[in-house]
């Protein structure tokens, strides 16, 4: 169970509409880079506020000499101890390099985080920072209190986890996910137009699958980023099967004959119907010029489209 | 119907979702925010639905992955995290915690860890004709040499800046003991070495600057009057925290380790809460009040007011009446 879970990096979650749907959970490298930016913005806002109160010295000391010290102090605490806390509180599981990574801490069971579970994750990051390094390490004569923190126990953490989850992750019970804004879904429209004429010569009554429809999705999104002869390899372990079901020839392009059934079966009557009649025009204006319609000289591949593909 | 038909009337909504989810979170909705999210959730369900129904849409598995972001997106705009509730942090901070922290026994192994040791080497330390050496031999030559000119240089009539670096240096040191005996607490044994070790270094230390005729001690003891109260409570809180975080996982009572981890880290996070403030409480006493020129008197005044705020939140507060018990 674990084991699949960590194979695609992702967790289910059912929400109170009962419906079940998938989260991809952010690993150690993805969570890395809005850590440092979360680290940089607190340095930049403590140096800031360092700078500022520096600057407004000669006013504030007038008040009180110790003006600058308590003010820097608290500002310190606050943002050393508060800054995850009240930004994940307050933003729905997000600090600013979250927003920036496009990344969510939510309940492992996906509901959102409260102030509670928000607190221990940060309370914690401490442990999570561990084992410290000393700069005694580099140089001898350093002060024995400044320590590097090496996020090894997080690290450890992480990995032995299913679910990606440092120490303080496990104690709250909360889990990070990725939200990028994925691409829009598309029919792809085969490019080739002897597919339209391939579609007419399936019979009516064959009916694609729910299963077989999936693959044929997952085909046309890969196939884009193959080599067309590896296209006709993939593609010959399926279309194979069903030529010799329906009866057609056998060296008809396996690309070709799925790309005809994901367009059947995908694309809406009126596309098809479209399409069909835009190649009929051109077919006819090919047979006035007197070009022979071979379908090899539209597109020359290493498919064959057989002799039954020479209509209409 | 065909897929496609059926798809593209179905994007459009599925667009709508994105664009309103978007004006939700760049806080662009004012006018009609009732009506929004009443649209927002029915296309939520909506989506909802056709991730359900995914398969006997045939959607293909890019579709999928799409609806699947989108669904969780929806659900993060939904179901948002609660805003905070002040009544109820009141009442966990001064009601619940102080009992939490009186009756658990990890409160109790730390603070008698860390107090008892701390007392006990103190005591040894502090005489110079039972174990004369014993100061030397825990804390070293080189540190002792040390401490003492540190506080040797400290002159209370300066004004603060003068005396800041040093300061600053002692909140790093003490906060960072704080952590240290917090942060290994989860692993137990190195927590509890770290405690034991840092509160024999600790009372050695006080024991020793306490002899009288240590140079510098008398400075030492005017330093830390105003603030130790809290400091070393906040250090044995730290501890206790961290070891209870600990027992989570070594000692589960029937539950799963990783569920037993989280149970214990929830009932940890009040004395987490509370170590926190005291070492705030304690880092502005030692920058305010410790190092400047004010009276003896005050610093001392100041010692036994934390000290009696310090019982009465952790005895008068914390004292398990019948109500909680029943509870």
């Amino acid at each position: 169970m674990h084991s699949e879970k960590k194979i695609d990096c992702s967790v289910r979650v059912v929400t109170p509409e009962n419906i079940e749907f998938e989260y991809a959970l952010a690993g150690p490298f993805h969570r890395l880079p809005a850590f440092l930016c979360d680290l940089v913005i607190r340095i930049v806002i403590i140096l800031g506020i360092g700078i500022a109160l520096t600057a407004a010295s000669p006013i504030t000391s007038m008040l009180s000499t110790a003006f600058g010290t308590v003010v820097g102090l608290l500002c310190y605490f606050f943002f050393s101890w508060f800054y995850g806390i009240v930004f994940e509180t307050r933003f729905n599981g997000r600090t600013p390099g979250k927003m920036l990574f496009q990344l969510r801490v939510i309940s492992a069971d996906g509901r959102p985080i409260n102030g509670i579970q928000a607190a221990l994750r940060n309370f914690l990051r401490v442990v999570d920072l561990g084992v410290p390094l000393s700069i005694q390490f580099f140089s001898v004569d350093a002060p024995p209190m400044y320590l590097i923190p090496t996020y090894s126990i997080g690290f450890v953490a992480f990995y032995l986890s299913p679910q990606f989850q440092r120490i303080g992750d496990l104690a709250a019970g909360t889990i990070v996910v990725a939200e990028n804004q994925s691409h829009k879904p598309l029919i792809r429209r085969p490019d080739d137009d002897r597919v339209y004429a391939l579609i007419e010569l399936i019979p009516p009554s064959f009916a694609v699958t729910n299963s077989m429809a999936r693959t044929l999705g997952q085909f046309m999104e890969t196939r884009g980023r193959l080599h067309p002869r590896r296209r006709s390899e993939v593609a010959r372990h399926l279309s194979a099967p069903i030529l010799k079901h329906l009866g057609l020839p056998q060296d008809t392009g396996p690309d070709l004959f799925l790309c005809a059934l994901y367009a059947r079966t995908f694309m809406s009557q009126e596309d098809l119907s479209k399409h069909w009649e835009s190649q009929q025009k051109q077919a006819t204006q090919t047979e006035k010029d007197s070009i022979p319609p071979e379908f090899s000289s539209v597109a020359p591949s290493d498919d064959s489209f057989g002799p039954t593909s020479g209509m209409p | 119907m065909s897929v496609g038909t059926s798809l593209d009337k179905r994007r459009q909504d599925w667009e709508r979702l994105e664009v309103l989810m978007n004006q939700l979170a760049k806080g662009k909705i004012r006018g009609e925010p009732g009506s929004v999210s009443a649209e927002i959730s029915s296309l939520y369900r909506a989506a909802c639905a056709d991730l359900s129904m995914a398969d006997q849409y045939r959607l293909s598995p890019d579709t999928v992955a799409f609806l699947h972001n989108l669904v969780g997106r929806a659900h993060n705009t939904i179901y948002r995290s609660r805003r905070f509730q002040y009544q109820l942090w009141f009442d966990v901070a001064f009601r619940e915690a102080p009992r939490r922290i009186f009756a658990d026994p990890c409160v109790h192994l730390c603070g008698l860890l860390f107090f008892g040791l701390f007392s006990f080497t103190a005591v040894l330390a502090v005489s110079s004709d039972i174990y004369p050496d014993f100061p030397m031999q825990v804390l070293g030559a080189d540190h002792i040499s040390q401490m003492e000119q540190m506080y040797g240089d400290i002159e209370f009539d300066r004004s603060i800046d003068d005396n800041l670096a040093m300061v600053a240096f002692y909140i790093q040191h003490n906060t960072s003991i704080g952590l240290e005996c917090f942060a290994y607490g989860p692993l137990v044994i190195p927590g509890l070495y770290a405690t034991a070790y840092n509160a024999t270094f600790l009372g050695t230390t006080f024991g020793y600057m306490a002899r009288g005729d240590t140079p510098g001690g008398e400075s030492f003891l005017e330093f830390v009057t105003a603030h130790g109260a809290f400091e070393l409570t906040a250090i044995a809180l730290a501890a206790a925290a961290g070891l209870r975080i600990g027992s989570g996982w070594l000692i589960t009572s029937g539950l799963s380790r990783i569920a037993s981890l989280q149970l214990q880290a929830r009932k940890a996070l009040p004395v987490m809460s509370v170590s926190a403030v005291l070492f705030l409480l304690a880092a502005f006493t030692e920058g305010l009040i410790s190092p400047s020129s004010l009276p003896y008197v005050f610093k001392a005044m100041w010692g036994m007011f934390s000290s009696s705020l310090l019982m009465y939140y952790f005895i008068v507060l914390g004292y398990p009446t019948e109500a909680s018990n029943a509870a």
